[in-house]
């Protein structure tokens, strides 16, 4: 017995607009970047960590971003409301490039078996959290998915290449660092860095659909009546 | 030839207005002052050739972002943010409505394809130049008196290549694409192209191959070499003069690197190809 709220949800659909696609991608080039690293055990670690949460970023800011959104007046005319549509994009979303991070993580651990599976998902899944959380937020913000994509992408490249000299200089950013290595710090605060970008995402995570909800704001109307 | 450069200017002037309403630029341009500002106010300080500043050696007309090392932060950005913000350029008329406008137009494809090129252009130009009065001005206040003929040239050697060229081959690689979506991943895997490239694989060797000319970044790599290079060559030639030691050791040599006229006619080889593939997309969905 399907109980009625099960079917009110439209999985079908929201599979349909995340796409297959851009998961299949990242899943390649997971599957490159192991090849290519398989004879250095400590860069194994680092593929899923690295690909996973640009992925979802990226991808993220576009699940229903209001200026990319062409019927965003007939869904928010709807009886359902409109941020169930986005929390069951996102969803559909996370379970996708989930899976695709969890069998890397898996692959992962059967090339390198010193690490716990526990270290090599908090890898990915924390930053991950924190990314897909900024960039959804910055779409709701501004309105538009390619901001979102941009700040997550942005961010991504400065944390990648330059969050160990931030630390460096400023060591009480620690809770920012999203490529933060568990051999690099203690072991609490590692977890205590885990915690916090965890905490962050899905913070802005719940944030969002709050500002979609605003069907004003959505439909940027305020705007539209201040520019006449 | 007259009606061409109308519809051609039309053309642009029409896309340097969409760019410019959709607030990409602006924010591309914020983020320039705040990291070139930053950059020279804060970063600074870590560099080894400030140290040497400090300690009371008279300054050499040195520009001050090279030493800063904010540049590094400039092309971030630039090849981060603008090819995902160009990318979206062409599946954003179907999204609107108007693509069956624009083929109805009398201008041939190809005109209003260069057309959307150069408007582009036009607003990260305008753009940048803004950003690099910002920043001079910040350099000036912070640092002393810069050399601005070294200053210009480092930026119409390194920064405005890059953004030409990030630009107009994001936007024509993703002419084709059906949504914004798709256009925007495409631009993220172009920006990460090009960034990781530089970053990193070229970091290592600088030997221009014949395979290695194929890969887009590397023209970017050894324009911004080559600059760098004859600023240094500036720079060692001063504390020379001034018959000051220093420890800093900059990037290679001038004389290593690959003739000037080979690595001029890289980029625009390159762009060629993004180019072609957007053409005959549209020739393709022209005669369909």
């Amino acid at each position: 017995m399907i109980p009625p709220w099960v079917s009110a949800l439209a999985w079908r659909t929201s599979f349909k607009l995340v796409g297959w696609w851009p998961t299949a991608l990242s899943g390649l080039a997971i599957a490159l970047g192991l090849a290519f690293a398989a004879d250095s055990p400590e860069l194994l670690p680092r593929v899923v960590e690295v690909i996973v949460p640009l992925a979802f970023g990226a991808q993220a800011a576009f699940v229903l971003a209001p200026d990319s959104e062409p019927p965003l007046e007939l869904l928010l005319a709807s009886p359902r409301p409109v941020p169930w549509a986005l929390w069951e994009r996102l969803l559909v979303l996370a379970g996708l490039q989930g899976s695709v991070a969890l069998v890397a993580s898996v692959v992962t651990l059967s090339m390198a078996p010193d690490y716990g599976l526990a270290q090599v998902i908090a890898r990915w899944l924390a930053p991950s959290a924190f990314l897909g959380g900024v960039a959804i937020l910055a779409a709701q913000v501004t309105r538009q998915g390619v901001f979102g994509a941009l700040l997550a992408t942005l961010l991504w490249a400065s944390m990648l290449f330059g969050g160990d000299a931030l630390l460096s200089r400023w060591p009480s950013l620690w809770p920012l660092h999203l490529f933060l290595q568990p051999g690099a710090t203690a072991p609490a605060l590692y977890a205590a860095n885990r915690a916090s970008l965890l905490a962050a995402g899905l913070g802005m995570v719940a944030l969002a659909p709050r500002l979609l909800a605003d069907e004003e704001r959505a439909l940027d109307i305020s705007r539209a009546a201040e520019r006449r | 030839m007259k009606a061409l450069l109308l519809q051609l200017t039309g053309i642009a002037g029409y896309e340097l207005r969409l760019q410019w309403r959709r607030r990409g630029l602006v924010v591309l341009i914020a983020g320039l002052v705040l990291m070139l500002a930053l950059g020279t106010l804060f970063f600074s300080r870590a560099s080894q050739r400030y140290s040497f500043y400090a300690e009371g050696a008279p300054r050499p007309a040195m520009n001050q972002s090279t030493m800063s090392g904010s540049w590094a932060a400039a092309w971030l950005i630039l090849a981060l943010f603008l090819p995902i913000l160009a990318a979206e350029t062409l599946p954003l008329d179907r999204q609107y409505g108007v693509r069956e406008l624009f083929d109805s137009l009398p201008a041939h494809p190809g005109i209003a394809l260069a057309g959307r090129v150069l408007g582009v252009w036009a607003g990260v130009l305008a753009g940048l130049g803004g950003v690099a009065l910002a920043d001079a001005l910040t350099g000036r206040l912070a640092h002393g008196p810069l050399d601005l003929g070294r200053y210009a040239l480092l930026w119409a050697g390194s920064l405005v290549p890059l953004a030409l060229y990030l630009s107009g081959a994001s936007l024509l690689l993703a002419a084709p694409l059906p949504g914004r979506r798709a256009a925007a991943l495409a631009g993220v895997l172009v920006g990460i192209f090009s960034f990781y490239g530089r970053a990193t694989v070229l970091s290592m060797d600088i030997t221009l191959t014949p395979s290695r000319a194929l890969w887009p970044p590397i023209y970017l790599d050894q324009l911004g070499r080559l600059l760098s290079s004859i600023l240094e060559a500036d720079y060692r030639a001063q504390v020379a003069a001034l018959g000051i030691q220093t420890q800093y050791f900059g990037p290679t040599p001038w004389e290593n690197l690959q003739p000037l006229p080979v690595i001029c006619a890289l980029g625009p080889l390159q762009l060629l190809v993004p180019w072609l593939v957007a053409w005959l997309w549209l020739r393709w969905k022209e005669t369909r």
